[in-house]
């Protein structure tokens, strides 16, 4: 608002608004909205590294997969049989 | 030994990544001057602006490996394309989140139909259909085959995001440039824009190596069946035969 009013008064008054009418339009406050917002930002990744934490807990719980005899998924589109070969970690 | 180098790299990475950000934050809220017209407000876009450049660059990111899956169909592709998916829904989301945070007090108002936003919730819809297509699918192979051509489709929408507020009259303010900016607002954008950046790539790596064993466990072959009982000796010959 207070941009609008300053290129109407540069343009038809030829002057700029003073200094204190532009701070008028300044918004004050305002830190409820900051706080949350950095707090959602932090929670929101903490909350994922949990999540990657939990994951891998659970993984490392399951059995290794069975050793596989034979070459890899040569063009890499395994189908159950093609899939005895080095496991996708190996890749 | 290597596995524990790994181990200790990634947690160095882990500590570091939340050193970067915790500095990230004491600049965006101490030490960069409030802005002239928006006051305390504009703090927020320390954080807004990098949230939402990270997601984009994960859609990026998730079109190469959704290519590379095509192309080479190396099964770390999908996994590449399934983390940075998940990693750019989520900073897509809280980014979106945090702009409308910052559009109350500012606009007037949480959300409006501008381009911009628009374009934004579109493609975030899209990548959650993404993330639900490689939900329900349990055939790996289908569901990275289909899941790859969804994600190159999905990613088309990324250029008309970026350049809604070029092609359409938007009340959101177009790419900030060079000279617009303030020297230590700038910094402080930029700085909080590597440490997110650095935490994102931590999470896309760990987040592939976990999808690569959740593949590894799927495309395994079945445990071997329990051996079957003894089978009962043959019967022997009837010895009132002729």
């Amino acid at each position: 608002m207070s941009g609008i009013l300053q290129s109407l008064c540069t343009l038809f008054l030829a002057t700029p608004l003073p200094e204190e009418a532009l701070h008028a339009g300044r918004i004050h406050g305002g830190w409820g909205y900051i706080i949350f917002s950095y707090a959602l930002a932090w929670l929101g990744l903490l909350a994922y590294a949990a999540y990657l934490l939990l994951l891998r807990s659970q993984l490392s719980r399951l059995p290794p997969p069975s050793p596989l005899p034979g070459g890899g998924p040569a063009d890499g589109h395994p189908t159950q049989e093609k899939a005895l070969g080095p496991s996708p970690s190996g890749l | 030994m290597q596995n524990n180098m790994l181990k200790m790299l990634g947690w160095t990475w882990a500590f570091g990544c939340i050193l970067l950000v915790a500095i990230g934050a004491w600049l965006g809220l101490v030490w960069a001057p409030p802005e002239k017209y928006m006051g305390e407000v504009q703090r927020i876009m320390y954080v807004h602006v990098p949230f939402v450049q990270v997601a984009l660059l994960m859609v990026v990111a998730n079109f190469v490996a959704c290519l590379g899956y095509l192309f080479s169909g190396r099964w770390v592709f999908d996994a590449l394309a399934q983390s940075t998916a998940e990693v750019g829904l989520l900073f897509g989301s809280i980014g979106v989140v945090l702009g409308a945070v910052w559009g109350k007090p500012t606009w007037g108002a949480y959300w409006t139909w501008d381009a911009r936003l628009t374009a934004s919730a579109v493609l975030l819809i899209v990548y959650y259909g993404y993330w639900a297509l490689r939900k329900f699918s349990e055939e790996p192979e289908r569901r990275a085959r289909w899941s790859a051509v969804v994600g190159i489709l999905a990613a088309a929408n990324a250029p008309i995001v970026y350049f809604s507020v070029r092609w359409w009259r938007s009340i959101h303010q177009a790419a900030t440039g060079k000279m617009d900016i303030e020297g230590a607002m700038r910094f402080a954008w930029h700085y909080n824009s590597i440490a997110f950046l650095c935490t994102a790539l931590l999470f896309v790596v760990v987040r592939t190596q976990l999808a690569l064993k959740q593949q590894s466990q799927e495309l395994a072959l079945p445990p071997p069946p329990p051996a079957p009982p003894a089978a009962p000796s043959a019967p022997s010959a009837n010895p009132e035969a002729p």
